[in-house]
């Protein structure tokens, strides 16, 4: 079986052929960047997606080796995410499916992330950490979905690292810049640390990282922001494998690139007796394969739906998607 | 025993010739030392502090024999039964009673503006004198309905992800206590549900 896999998300509009044994035949990737110290603006992104998809489309489907006519069934991100932006990627979709009458079937994004994590990594049955622009959760899987075990309360770990890095004139997506400041930082500046159960809250981190900026340098300022969020998100992800017994953690998202939080989360499992798994970097970010290869399972189980359905969920919640490939 | 709960060790053995437990909160080698320093230390003592205050309001709650800041480490009763969360996993005729209990307790808690933070399921024990509450290493003293509501919202959090099949009887059970004991109940729920629309994906601005 082979699936075209669509991603409109946010920034990137990408686009993907895998076959059922999780073979990556091609993987296309185009990304809107917004204009430094402002954020991503939904229909700015939109107007990308628009202009760049048939490029995409094409080229992911050139690389493959393979004629449009040879794919079994169409897959895009129908959300949750930025609504003109899932609208691009489910317009291409349900164009394509209904001109070359091949099935579709609507992949949630937080979903995409996780099973595609999951085949690279070769985990089981894991906890499960989604850290991206739109979550920071802790999930695992029991009777029929994903649930959550701990989520953030406010913000996301990429909101704060992303309006963070617009305060101080950078342009978003400001993680991996936020880790590069971060590592020069040497000196640990208190900033609020807020756990409550295994629910985290990074409003209040944030706030107090920016009025640090008056008296401390940039780098110590990152460094103590980066470092206490992981902690927060490193403590829930421990109280998380602690109650569920489980002895597997993966980590899904973009944040997943991070290399101070794969140090902090091997740690975690060293003393919760567990495995880390994180996918290859590439991999961890938004990108066509994530929806491809969910696409495959759906279709194997059955969920198909019309072209005139396609429809998009800007606050599809992952606890209300039923995956019946997954025991 | 030994357990590893969620943040600390739990280990049993004798404290003036009684049966005892020792509840250590050990370094986390993954946090920047200074942080998780002052995080083990505040939690120890909020937790004896808080633990005695339920005590004296009449909830049962392990007695504490003795706190050792520096090594943050409490020494307390041992209750001996089985957690709520088993309970929950391996449904008994008393199980549905016990959430109720798990309500009033709360309910009793939140009455004297005490937080619990973590109010899961492993955090309550079961035996033949009734509900006993554990664990208030994430406790606090708070008037404010956001607070509350926060541990509201953590219950049914547990109850959806862990315990699933018997989440609608759990919870209805679990409010039916609760609402017996606080005066302003429909407030603080209603609260929850707002917390929940917030931190979850419905957030428009998600990125931006
Ligand atoms: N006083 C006690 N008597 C009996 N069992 C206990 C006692 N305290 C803790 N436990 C057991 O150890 C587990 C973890 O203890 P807890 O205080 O919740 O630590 P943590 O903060 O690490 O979660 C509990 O779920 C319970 O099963
Ligand atoms: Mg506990």
């Amino acid at each position: 079986m082979l699936v075209l896999g669509i991603e409109s998300t946010a920034h990137t509009f990408a686009a993907a052929v895998l076959n059922e044994s999780g073979v990556i035949l091609s993987d296309v990737r185009n990304s809107y960047r917004a204009p430094s110290g402002s954020g991503i603006h939904p229909r700015e992104a939109s107007r990308h997606h628009a202009d760049v998809a048939p490029h995409v489309i094409k080229e992911a489907i050139e690389k493959s080796g393979i004629s449009i006519k040879d794919i079994d069934a169409i897959a895009y991100s129908a959300g949750p995410g930025l609504g003109p932006c899932l609208r691009v990627g489910a317009i291409v979709a349900r164009t394509l499916a209904s001109y070359y009458s091949k099935p579709l079937t609507p992949v949630n994004h937080a979903v995409g992330h996780i099973e595609l994590a999951s085949l690279l990594t070769s985990s089981k049955d894991p906890i499960c950490i989604l850290v991206s622009g739109g979550h920071t959760a802790i999930v695992a899987f029991s009777q029929g979905r994903w649930r959550f075990f701990g989520e953030t309360l406010d913000i996301t770990i990429g909101q704060l690292f992303d309006q963070f890095g617009r305060y101080v004139g950078l342009s978003s997506p400001c993680g991996p810049v936020i880790e590069e400041l971060a590592s020069k930082g040497t000196k640990y500046i208190q900033v609020p640390y807020t756990v409550k159960g295994n629910d985290m809250s990074f409003s209040g981190t944030l706030t107090h990282s920016k009025r640090l900026l008056k008296s401390y340098t940039l780098e110590d300022v990152a460094f103590s922001l980066q470092e206490t969020a992981f902690a927060m998100l490193c403590e829930t992800a421990e109280r998380a494998l602690a109650f569920t017994e489980k002895d597997e953690l993966l980590v899904a998202g973009g944040v997943a690139a991070n290399k101070r939080l794969a140090e902090m989360l091997e740690a975690v499992c060293k003393r919760q007796g567990a495995r880390l798994y994180i996918p290859p970097i590439k991999y961890s970010g938004d990108c066509g394969p994530q929806i491809a290869w969910t696409g495959i399972r759906q279709i194997q189980a059955g969920i198909t739906i019309r072209p005139e359905d396609a429809f998009v969920r800007q606050s599809w919640r992952l606890d209300q998607v039923i995956t019946p490939w997954r025991y | 025993m030994i357990k590893r709960g969620a943040e600390a060790d739990i280990i049993l053995g004798r404290w003036m010739g009684i049966r005892a437990v020792y509840k250590r909160r050990k370094p986390r080698p993954y946090m920047f030392p200074m942080l998780d320093d002052q995080l083990r230390r505040h939690r120890t003592v909020r937790e004896a502090e808080l633990l005695c205050r339920a005590r004296e309001k009449g909830l049962l709650t392990p007695a504490i024999y003795f706190v050792d800041v520096e090594n943050s480490t409490i020494t307390m009763q041992y209750v001996h039964g089985d957690t709520l969360k088993s309970l929950l996993n391996n449904p008994e005729d008393r199980t549905l009673k016990a959430m109720e209990d798990m309500g009033r307790i709360l309910g009793s808690l939140h009455s004297v503006d005490i937080v619990h933070g973590d109010p899961t399921t492993s955090n309550f024990i079961i035996n033949s004198e009734g509900l006993y509450i554990l664990d208030f290493g994430l406790s606090y003293i708070s008037r404010d309905i956001e607070d509350k509501a926060v541990d509201i919202h953590l219950v049914r959090e547990v109850l959806y992800s862990a315990h699933p099949s018997l989440y609608d009887a759990a919870y209805e059970y679990f409010l039916k206590g609760y609402e017996e004991i606080v005066k302003n109940a429909s407030a603080i729920i209603e609260r929850s549900g707002e917390i929940e629309k917030r931190g979850r994906y419905s957030r428009r601005e998600w990125i931006v």
